[in-house]
């Protein structure tokens, strides 16, 4: 944020820095990161500035086995899990408001962030639901007490432009600190002849506060808020003429935290948590203004929580905390206004049975109101069996629970005419049906009908990482996910009109496995060179068992023939690549003010579609074929190091493929010019 | 390479398994396809009515004969025998490879019911692509309506059959391909 922060930071970046920087998000409480008995991975605030991102997903994309995803919003598919399964923190506490499992990421703008912390693999231990591939942890408290502003604008392709400000003022004890950031894009439309935007216009305004204060030794508060609206207008093609498609969304969060340490060896936190998210989205015929469609959601999301920390012996720290969750949803396809209770208790010791030993034990316990009660442990070990060199193995389980949907959803398609039923709702409204007779047929028996449960998996992670001599580090991560209980939409019933009627159901498992490494090297003052590779494959259980018993084909794209399809022609589940890489160049020049960063992100080709019937990818025209794009980024500081100069291209070599990918817009300029000034210093 | 290499494996595979369906062939058996039946494109909801032993689409003033064995409406197939027609036709979706299928399954045969058509699950439609597809491995092994043994496989839904079918392929054209045993025994070969 601050040049000479920033540049202070750089000028004395060496190994022995990085490797005692602190994290938060394994363990919940303080940590160092080569001590912690988890893979951590951490995005600087230099990195987010070098790479010039402007939107979460940017900076995420070019992380070591994250993949962007777009399903109802744009998600992070994490170890080969999609989107729903990675929990979303900001400064601690979960964002809401996902649609179809997605959280959407471009709700993020990157501009406050200090850190983000990424943890692979389960911890539902600490956090509950969604944390089953891992925990995406956005931090935007600094650790610097000292006051600042920024003021940035950002031009560039698709006349996208930014606004931005962000100040940090010192009180007596304490850090007062505002932001804000307006966002304004045209969108755009890929291919010929389209019905509607690829991309709709839009804008989002986000505006975030925090204050620190530090009453005495012993007291500490934070007060944070957090308000976001998103606008934007699209339009479509109906039979009946075209239809514009106008929405707003809306999301605000409030936290508070009072910190007590009556001793050193003792903490105490009190959290208080509120946090809404509002969707309205209305569709109006251009020719006669009468509506095609209008929907809301909205939810509300309340959690106050106690954690404490005790010391007990400088080689066992014991963590404990409790906390209550109370969620409500209404919404256009929702009956009633519908309320959520979860109580929760998580327990974990950090015992260290020498310097070289780490080990984590804990485990967190849901019991909910609207399905059965979660136990989710976890046990991570590490070892450091040489002074630059350790391994790491952890084991545990996580969960996701059913959402609103999948128990409350109440939906007609009018214009098709099928109906689709959360689980909760289907002991009432299908006998409802039944009389009305709207039923035809039901596939299955009422009293077969089961209570949903949380998706759930186990989760094993086992790596090695080590600093082999200077100036390079080496990680190395090997995962197995299996995930049971998956919820699967079913057909359940038969309507008069020859449509259906659908609901979930627990019906199969998954599993993801597959190695991750990386390796980063200093060359000399300026230069870091570091690269990236995931190996992953995954299986659909049930499907795979199918196949090795030869009981599914696929069909032969030249003669047509059926035949059996091979045990080595199974892909695995759809968009999936085996092979994903990423090479990065980063040139940091202080005297100059000059940085660079240049990044080769490539995927192998994915599952997209079946054309065939037998669930899964293996002709050729039902995959993506692999891809690589190239993003560059060069700054330079004037006057002073007082003002940046950025410019970006994004996607330098123009790929696009929008017939599967269309959140892929093309190459992207931007030009970003920002003022920095440091003030009232305490 | 190893694709390529396979696809030629698999055409000489297939090229043989023709020749040696060529030599013991019978005068009984019909060996032949189908291509665009219109299955409802209008949407008027009247079923396209289908004889095998023909070949050729049945005009449905003829729907209360025995003279069609197969109807067509959207993805709904009917087989002339109970709720749906005079016949005695009954049917069943097997799974396997069809050129495999040497003899016809002695029992499994179901008629078509008020509830239940005896022709179900023989395809999938994708939520996001809105694209109906056949399943592969998928074919309907059928009693025809005077009792004569037949397979059929539905090779495609779409005006053409393009390959792939796009949003903006023309749906409700059927194309298949089927074996009809005119002498009353389950041989296919």
């Amino acid at each position: 944020m601050r040049a000479g922060l920033l540049f202070a930071q750089t000028d004395t970046s060496n190994k022995q820095q990085s490797l005692q920087e602190i994290v938060v998000t394994a363990t919940r409480n303080e940590q160092q990161i080569n001590k912690v008995p988890i893979p951590v991975t951490v995005i600087t605030k230099q990195q987010l500035q070098s790479s010039g991102a402007l939107l979460l997903q940017q900076i995420l994309a070019e992380q070591t086995g994250l993949f962007i995803t777009s399903n109802h919003g744009t998600g992070v598919q994490m170890q080969g899990l999609e989107a729903e399964y990675t929990l979303i923190l900001l400064d601690g506490e979960p964002l809401i408001g996902r649609t179809a499992g997605t959280l959407d990421l471009s709700r993020i703008t990157v501009s406050n962030i200090e850190r983000i912390e990424i943890i692979k693999g389960p911890v539902s231990s600490l956090y509950g639901s969604d944390a089953l591939a891992g925990v995406i942890n956005i931090i935007t408290s600094g650790r610097s007490d000292k006051g600042s502003t920024s003021i940035t604008g950002r031009y560039g392709s698709n006349r996208t432009y930014n606004l931005d400000a962000q100040t940090r003022i010192p009180l007596q004890k304490g850090l007062f600190s505002f932001g804000t950031n307006y966002l304004n894009s045209q969108g755009y439309t890929l291919g010929e002849n389209q019905g509607s935007p690829t991309v709709a216009p839009y804008n989002t305004l986000t505006l975030q506060s925090r204050w620190q204060q530090q009453w005495s030794s012993k007291w500490q508060s934070t007060l944070s808020g957090r308000f976001y609206q998103q606008r934007y207008s699209s339009y479509f093609q109906d039979a009946k003429g075209p239809v514009d498609d106008k929405g707003k969304e809306q999301d605000a969060n409030l936290s508070m935290n009072v910190k007590h340490s009556p001793t050193g060896n003792f903490t105490q936190v009190f959290r208080l948590y509120y946090s809404r998210y509002a969707t309205k989205e209305d569709m109006l015929y251009r020719d006669d203004k009468s509506t095609y469609d209008a929907s809301f959601f909205t939810q509300q999301y309340l959690k106050p929580e106690y954690q404490a920390d005790w010391k007990i012996t400088p080689k066992h720290l014991l963590t404990a905390g409790t906390g209550y969750i109370h969620e409500t949803v209404s919404a256009t396809r929702y009956d009633d206004k519908m309320a959520f209770n979860t109580g929760y208790f998580f327990l974990q010791e950090n015992w260290k049975p020498g310097d070289k030993w780490n080990i984590l034990v804990g485990g967190r316990f849901d019991m909910h109101n609207q399905y059965p009660s979660q136990l989710s442990p976890k046990l991570s070990v590490s070892y450091q069996f040489l002074p630059q060199w350790r391994v790491l193995g952890s084991v545990g389980r996580g969960y996701r629970a059913p959402d609103f949907r999948q128990l409350y959803l109440h939906f007609n398609n009018a214009a098709v005419g099928y109906t689709v039923l959360g689980t909760k709702l289907l002991s009432t409204v299908l006998p409802e049906m039944q009389t009305q007779g709207q039923i035809k047929q039901l596939d299955i028996s009422l009293n077969q009908l089961r209570e949903l449960d949380a998706e759930s998996s186990w989760s094993y992670n086992t790596g090695i990482q080590g600093n082999p001599w200077t100036g390079t580090n080496v990680r190395v991560n090997f995962f197995y996910n299996r995930v049971n209980n998956l919820i699967d939409t079913r057909a359940i019933a038969e309507k008069t009109n020859g449509q259906r009627v659908y609901s979930y159901i627990n019906v199969k498992s998954i599993t993801t496995c597959g190695a991750e490494a990386e390796l980063s090297q200093q060359l000399g003052k300026y230069w870091q060179l570091a690269g990236g590779y995931q190996y992953l494959r995954t299986r659909d259980n049930e499907l795979f068992d199918q196949v090795k018993n030869g009981q599914v084909y696929t069909t032969d794209p030249v003669t047509r023939e059926t035949r059996v399809l091979k045990r080595s022609e199974y892909f695995g589940l759809f968009n999936r690549s085996h092979h994903t890489a990423n090479f990065k160049v980063s040139y940091i020049q202080p005297r100059y003010g000059i940085d660079a960063y240049a990044r080769v992100l490539y995927r192998s080709k994915y599952g997209f579609t079946d054309e065939n019937g037998n669930n899964t990818p293996d002709l050729k025209s039902e995959f993506v074929p692999g891809y690589a794009t190239v993003n560059l980024s060069v700054a330079k500081y004037l006057l002073e190091k007082r003002l940046r100069v950025q410019v970006t291209a994004d996607n330098l070599f123009n790929y696009s493929d929008y017939q599967h990918i269309p959140t892929m817009p093309g190459r992207l300029y931007a030009i970003t010019l920002g003022w920095f000034f440091q003030h009232g210093d305490k | 390479m190893a694709i390529t290499a396979l696809t030629v494996a698999a055409l000489l595979s297939s090229c043989s398994k023709k020749d040696d369906q060529a030599a013991p062939q019978k005068p009984t058996i019909v060996s032949t396809t189908a291509v665009n039946i219109d299955a409802d494109v209008a949407n008027k909801g009247s079923f396209t009515l289908y004889s095998l032993a023909d070949n050729k689409v049945v005009p449905n003033s003829d729907s209360a004969t025995s003279k069609w064995d197969i109807g067509f409406r959207a993805t709904t197939i009917i087989v002339n025998g109970g709720v749906s027609g005079p016949g005695s036709a009954a049917a069943q979706v097997v799974s396997g490879v069809y050129n495999d299928l040497i003899l016809a399954p002695e029992s499994g045969y179901a008629t078509d019911a008020a509830a239940t058509k005896a022709i179900t699950a023989w395809y999938t439609y994708n939520m996001d692509t809105h694209i109906i597809s056949p399943i592969a491995g998928k074919f309907i092994v059928l009693k025809t309506a005077s009792g004569k043994y037949a397979k059929l496989e539905v090779t495609s839904y779409y005006k053409d059959a393009p390959v792939p079918p796009t949003a903006t392929s023309v749906s409700r054209y059927y194309h298949f391909r089927y074996v009809l045993q005119a002498d009353g025994t389950r041989n296919f070969k």
